[in-house]
């Protein structure tokens, strides 16, 4: 019993729906004669955009992209206290915000962190509860095959501000870390008035799915990241 | 937990009730508790123990059974200098004094053109499940929805009780605070610590991609049983917990949506009127070209809730009615 | 079954009439600069409120009024009887109580005509007066609910370790409701700083109240009931209305506990606006309006031995101030239209969505 309604006649299965209709129209695909492969032959969104792109079969969607500059004084002091890679204190910072924003990774999957430095991929399987210290020895002496469910990009952009990175299949978002430089910036002093200091700065660059995962989630996301590694994230 | 030594208890979600009121009562000395049975034996559903004897008989008060007289004065109190916690015992008794509610708290500072403020919580336990019969289990949070000036909050989890409640007692505003009699029992984790949430946030408790289902209350841990069932027949459902009807995240709700394409209502409250019909309708009128189907309410029928466990449970929607009309909705 | 129009025609119900003797009142021990006071806020309730009833009839004022024309002594005497910070609850017919706190007369008419600078913008109405700053703590439209509310008030009194008084005033039909009965044992039961003032004018609406009570008094003879004592007083004496009150509010002051008053009056008007008050008897109607308080009174001062031009000078200010209050209600703006989505919330908004 679903409050004594009644479910819509069988006839209605073969209406376009709304979606459908404003895919159509968006990409200028005549809706009559299109042979769906929905349930009861009806038309769905994946069948509109094959139909757009020539019947081939549909190539990834281009992923949005989210940009943000992060503050890296903080987190290049820790690893250098620590003496562990930079790509460490990145790692940890990326891991904190995935556990407030399970959103960036495949449903259900479990956090297995790729990290792409120096020239090659480690991946880290079930990071979420690692420390520095145990990022550190993971990323040392990585474990045999796991596929990643994240991936994080350090050290690829040269001398540009950042690069867009690829999102790899079974993955849902990737995040790079462009180059890092030194530039003033305001800070707030012990007194907490502004001052001009020189802190060493980057931009982090998120590619996501945005069929997954909606531009508030992606922006949250990488506010996060930016938000840890400068230490005034919040801790879970 | 990051290695920062921020410890978690499990504590039950009556449990988390006092630990809320205790976390603003020792905050603020503002904060007062008033209600019927809340002070010296805790509550009839043991929500409040502890508190007449951490605070004292000035702050944690026994009242008469006078649900006008009681929640009146919470809102005088309130008018000139206080912060007070009031409490219903069956949220079925809002009807008593709905005047109070409707035409005094939630209308003052309106007429008054901001002279006047309610900073109050009246919280009740809402809600059927226990075969407490018709005039002890309606669940009427789509009442004090549908009445401008009244905010309104319903938690399903443990953590959610305290930090809802505190952001409740820190509003400003009139706040009914709509616990759950039927989730009194469960149990779930909460850090330690002062916890404070927000108002006006709904949480998307299991991410998915091929349709959005709104739960409130009792329904969420519902939805989320039928999400598992419909896991195994391959359908990957969004589950987002409402929690909070006045404000209301349609940020959240929207966007999820709009990425699925189909929506869901597990709704307690009777068929007519009940809280999704609202937000359906927003997302009919906002998203209607992000829908791939139907939108679909699952809901009690339109009748009291009967008392015999058979009956009850007839017309409560069942996780299991929840995952076949998912389902079918889907295929059809 | 008794029915009350089973055994009198409406309207035709045996006249009940005012005291006798309200000379024997002079007496009373009121100074005299409190008794000036007292007569020229009852001057300025009672010209107040015909301007008001003036506007009415030039459909200046919209919806409904309900005047406390006749009144006056009452709101008057428990006036000059409270302190700046105590608290003042009234009903629906509340312009009186609301410029016994003080409240000045052009926002109080400007509220009637609905513009922008009405005390409360025009959002709330005739029915609603509210001026926090003088303590008048709002005018509630609902019969019954703000004795509840008033509790409130006094209990934060208590809490707050102050000695405010809370005041709450209300008609005879409001003894018949539940929040009254719920209201004052609360009140007596945790021994809250409040005075609850009955002012009997003897209908309820278009009902006598003797059709519709089960006892004579309808606040005097339920205070028993409550564990307090029956006080009656001539709601038309206003130094009997001071008295009663300094007594009652310094009882409660120091901690003694709630009081019920009953004060005996009647209105010159019908009910409201609309209503002509065909139903009380002729000479019932013509009885009581030989007794108005505000003529009694002036009456009373000029056997004290006060001059009667000094009393003329009063009620010429007193209506200089109408006429000017009068002209800035009427010259005041249209309120924005915009203000119609304000002061919701507390931030002052009204959204309910992101």
């Amino acid at each position: 019993m679903i409050g004594g309604r009644t479910l819509p006649g069988p006839e209605s299965r073969h209406r376009h729906s709304p979606r459908v209709r404003r895919l159509a129209r968006e990409h200028g695909v005549g809706l009559a004669g299109l042979t769906g492969t929905g349930p009861h032959q009806r038309v769905t969104p994946a069948d509109v955009l094959r139909a757009a792109s020539g019947g081939a079969v549909l190539a990834t969607p281009p992923p949005g992209i989210a940009v943000v500059e992060a503050d890296l004084t903080r987190a290049q002091r820790l690893a250098a206290a620590r003496q562990v890679p930079a790509e460490v204190p990145l790692a940890a910072a990326v891991l904190a915000a995935l556990r407030r924003h399970p959103s960036l990774l495949p449903p259900g999957a479990r956090l297995h962190l790729g990290v792409r430095a120096g020239g090659r991929l480690t991946v880290i399987a079930d990071a979420g509860d690692l420390s520095m210290t145990g990022l550190a020895r993971r990323l040392a002496a990585p474990q045999a095959d796991t596929t990643a469910t994240f991936t994080l990009s350090a050290g690829l952009a040269g001398g540009l501000l950042f690069h867009v990175p690829r999102v790899p299949a079974g993955q849902v978002a990737a995040l790079a870390v462009g180059a890092a430089v030194h530039r003033p910036a305001v800070v707030l002093d012990a007194d907490g008035d502004p001052v001009v200091a020189v802190r060493l700065v980057c931009h982090l660059c998120l590619a996501y799915d945005e069929s997954a995962i909606g531009a508030a989630d992606a922006a949250a996301f990488l506010q996060a990241v930016r938000d840890r590694l400068a230490g005034t994230g919040t801790p879970r | 937990m990051g290695g920062r030594g921020v410890g978690v208890a499990q504590l039950t979600y009556r449990e988390a009730v006092a630990r809320g009121i205790a976390q603003e009562m020792s905050r603020d000395e503002r904060v007062v508790l008033i209600g019927e049975d809340v002070a010296g034996s805790g509550g009839v559903f043991k929500t409040t123990p502890g508190l007449l004897e951490r605070f004292g008989p000035t702050r944690v008060i026994d009242t008469p059974i006078a649900e006008q007289a009681i929640l009146g004065a919470a809102m005088g109190a309130a008018m000139t200098g206080l912060r007070p916690v009031a409490e219903i015992m069956f949220s079925d008794f809002f009807a008593v004094c709905w005047d109070i509610v409707a035409n005094q708290m939630a209308k003052m500072r309106y007429m008054t053109n901001g002279q006047v403020s309610v900073p109050l919580v009246v919280r009740t336990a809402n809600g059927g499940g226990l075969r407490f019969g018709a005039q002890h289990s309606q669940s009427v949070e789509n009442w004090a929805m549908s009445v401008p000036g009244l905010k309104v909050v319903t938690p399903a989890t443990p953590r959610d009780v305290v930090g809802l409640l505190a952001a409740a007692v820190r509003c400003d505003d009139p706040v009914l605070f709509f616990e759950h009699k039927g989730l009194f029992a469960t149990r779930a984790e909460v850090p330690d610590g002062e916890i404070v949430d927000a108002l006006g946030s709904a949480a998307v408790r299991r991410p998915g991609r091929d349709a959005t289902v709104l739960a409130l209350g009792l329904m969420v841990p519902r939805a989320l049983q039928a999400a598992e069932q419909l896991a195994a027949r391959g359908v990957d459902v969004e589950v987002i917990d409402v929690r909070s009807l006045v404000p209301l995240d349609t940020r959240t709700i929207l966007a999820s949506v709009s990425r699925t394409g189909r929506l869901f209502t597990v709704e307690e409250n009777p068929r007519l009127l009940g809280w999704g019909a609202e937000i359906v309708s927003i997302a009919a009128e906002e998203c209607f070209w992000d829908l791939d189907g139907p939108i679909q309410r699952i809901t009690t029928p339109h009748v009291p809730l009967p008392s015999a466990d058979l009956l009850e449970d007839t017309v409560l929607p069942s996780a299991d009615l929840v995952a076949n009309t998912v389902e079918k909705a889907l295929q059809g | 079954m008794r029915l009350p129009l089973g055994e009198h025609t409406y309207g035709a119900q045996p006249p009940v009439l005012p005291p006798g003797n309200f000379a024997a009142g002079d007496t009373a021990a009121v100074e005299l600069p409190v008794r000036l006071r007292i007569y020229r806020t009852m001057q300025q309730m009672r010209q107040l409120e015909k301007r008001a009833y003036d506007l009415f009839m030039r459909q200046l004022v919209k919806g409904t009024s309900h005047l406390s024309l006749g009144m006056e002594a009452v709101a008057a005497g428990f006036g000059a009887a409270l302190d700046p910070a105590d608290y003042t609850f009234a009903t629906y017919r509340g312009h009186a109580h609301t410029l016994a706190r003080g409240v000045p007369m052009t926002p109080v008419l400007a509220e009637l005509l609905g513009r922008g600078n009405g005390l409360l913008g025009g959002k709330g109405g005739s029915m609603h007066l509210t001026s926090v700053e003088h303590g008048m703590m709002g005018s509630y439209a609902i019969i019954g609910a703000h004795l509840a509310i008033a509790n409130g008030a006094a209990w934060s009194a208590r809490y707050r370790g102050t000695r405010q008084v809370t005041v709450c005033f209300f008609g005879d039909g409001t003894t018949n409701i539940g929040a009254f009965h719920e209201a004052l044992n609360y009140a007596a039961v945790y021994a809250l700083p409040v005075v609850f003032v009955c002012e009997n004018n003897l209908y309820m609406e278009y009902t006598p109240i003797g059709d519709v009570t089960a006892v004579p008094r309808p606040a005097a003879d339920r205070a028993a009931a409550y564990g307090l004592p029956p006080v009656t007083v001539d709601g038309n004496d206003a130094d009997a209305c001071y008295l009663a009150a300094t007594a009652a509010l310094e009882r409660a002051r120091d901690g003694g506990g709630p009081a019920l008053l009953e004060a005996v009056t009647y209105r010159h008007g019908g009910h409201s606006r609309a209503d002509p008050g065909s139903y009380r008897p002729a000479a019932e109607v013509a009885a009581w309006r030989d007794y108005d308080p505000v003529p009694l009174y002036r009456g009373r001062l000029e056997r004290l031995g006060v001059e009667p031009s000094a009393l003329d000078v009063i009620d010429k200010e007193v209506a200089e101030a109408v006429e000017q209050a009068t002209a800035e209600a009427i010259d005041g703006p249209q309120p924005d239209p915009a203000s119609a989505l304000t002061e919701l919330w507390a931030d002052g908004g009204s959204a309910w969505r992101n």
